[in-house]
């Protein structure tokens, strides 16, 4: 999946799953958690849809990271779990 | 439906409850809502569920019986979870301690059924009641604003509920960590959370970033004794817990379940409104929500039972439509210090 379709997924399920658009005010660089659009049940739901979507496993280092808390940090979190030996490959079309 | 003119003109979901009230809801044409849609047959469901109460069967297993206590339950004294811990002791014979929180508005009814659930099954039990002027804070602001949740949040239930069940989770999650406890089990039903919060393992490592944001945002709105009912004990990072909501696996109707725990002498309290079961402060979670947002707070845990057949559409219909009028929900309101104006 190239960069801009998977920024694209994720930005949709976001969407979808928390109720607000990226705009002017909410940019792919905001601090999600930050911005007070997501709490600790969505953070469970974020997580659960990456690693499932993605056949990918989020390491420590990845939590404890800033890029867990903004679109275009997360995928670059993806796209480097992806590119890791020993991840499975994508099973999203 | 709701006590607001001009929004009777409403799209209703053919098969379950939800309409077009409701935020990030659309619909096809033949008026199947998208959750609905997305909702895979019943025997896949069936597989789904099956998978998941086998995780949770195989970290029960793995366990039960190393620790003084297997599990800490959140034990409202309401049905659903009255039922879970009847669950887990008869069905898993787990070690359970029950905790309930007394938020200061408890139907006079859930002592006697805290008593007589844990009495019949034989399990300690244990009620907290966090300082009165806190929580009082923590409510009137919740109920006069929408800001300390996030906007999602609105699908799962009124901001007064939410911020409860933050600090009765946050709770649940230090007696855990104090007493070692590996399992912390819950009594939430389908529609309340997501079908896979059924069973998940809580990094706490991996949620201290998110959870350090929203102690300060908590503290921003409810005051600095906030952190001590949001916050974790500092040593809280090196520890995995895990969490399982057994009654999202379980598919029962609400007679099941009330019969059931009636045999151990649990009766329906009368002081709490159509929707709970042990809470006299839910209606007024309601009466602002369904105001607010032109929507019931229960009407995805109500659609969710109506789609798998557990709950008929007509009965569903007749308890979103019962929505508490101001002079039921006036003392609450007053013992808050909330201003009719402000709701
Ligand atoms: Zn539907």
């Amino acid at each position: 999946m190239e960069d801009e379709s998977l920024r694209q997924s994720i930005a949709k399920f976001m969407s979808e799953t928390f109720l607000f658009e990226f705009d002017t005010t909410v940019t792919p660089d905001t601090n999600l958690f930050d911005a007070g659009l997501i709490d600790s049940f969505g953070f469970t739901q974020l997580i659960a849809f990456l690693e499932e979507t993605f056949a990918i496993t989020l390491t420590e280092d990845d939590f404890a990271s800033d890029d867990i808390s903004s679109l275009n940090g997360i995928v670059r979190i993806v796209n480097r779990l992806r590119a890791a030996p020993g991840q499975l490959s994508s099973n999203t079309p | 439906m709701m006590n607001r003119p001009g929004s009777l003109r409403l799209t209703w979901c053919r098969r379950c409850v939800l309409n077009s009230a409701v935020p990030g809801i659309s619909f096809d044409d033949t008026g199947l809502c998208s959750i609905c849609q997305k909702t895979p047959p019943e025997d896949t469901l069936a597989e789904q569920r099956a998978a998941s109460r086998r995780e949770m069967e195989d970290i029960i297993e793995k366990t039960r019986g190393a620790r003084p206590y297997d599990c800490v339950v959140a034990f409202s004294g309401g049905k659903d979870s009255s039922y879970v811990l009847k669950t887990l002791v008869e069905i898993y014979k787990l070690s359970c301690l029950a905790v309930t929180i007394d938020n200061g508005f408890l139907s006079r009814g859930v002592v006697d059924n805290c008593k007589a659930v844990c009495g019949a099954l034989g399990v300690d039990h244990i009620m907290f009641t966090p300082k009165t002027p806190f929580m009082t804070a923590m409510y009137r602001k919740s109920a006069t604003s929408e800001e300390m949740h996030p906007r999602s949040a609105i699908q799962r239930a009124s901001s007064i509920c939410n911020s409860c069940i933050g600090v009765i989770n946050t709770h649940m999650l230090r007696i855990a960590l104090q007493q070692n406890i590996p399992i912390i089990a819950g009594g939430y039903i389908g529609g309340q959370l997501p079908k896979d919060t059924a069973y998940f393992r809580i990094n706490l490592k991996a949620n201290a970033q998110q959870r350090a944001v929203a102690v300060r945002r908590f503290v921003g709105h409810f005051g600095e004794d906030a952190a001590d009912y949001f916050g974790l004990p500092p040593n809280a990072a090196d520890r995995d817990v895990v969490v399982i909501n057994p009654m999202l696996g379980l598919m029962l109707r609400e007679d099941e379940i009330i019969e059931t725990i009636g045999k151990f002498g649990w009766t329906r309290p009368t002081d709490t409104g159509v929707t709970s079961t042990n809470c006299r402060l839910n209606d007024l979670g309601v009466y602002i929500h369904s105001r607010r947002h032109g929507f019931h707070p229960y009407i995805f845990e109500m659609a969710d039972q109506v789609r798998h057949g557990l709950l008929d559409r007509e009965a569903a219909v007749a308890k979103l439509r019962a929505l508490p009028e101001y002079a039921q929900i006036q003392w609450i309101a007053d013992r808050l210090g909330v201003g009719h104006n402000e709701i």
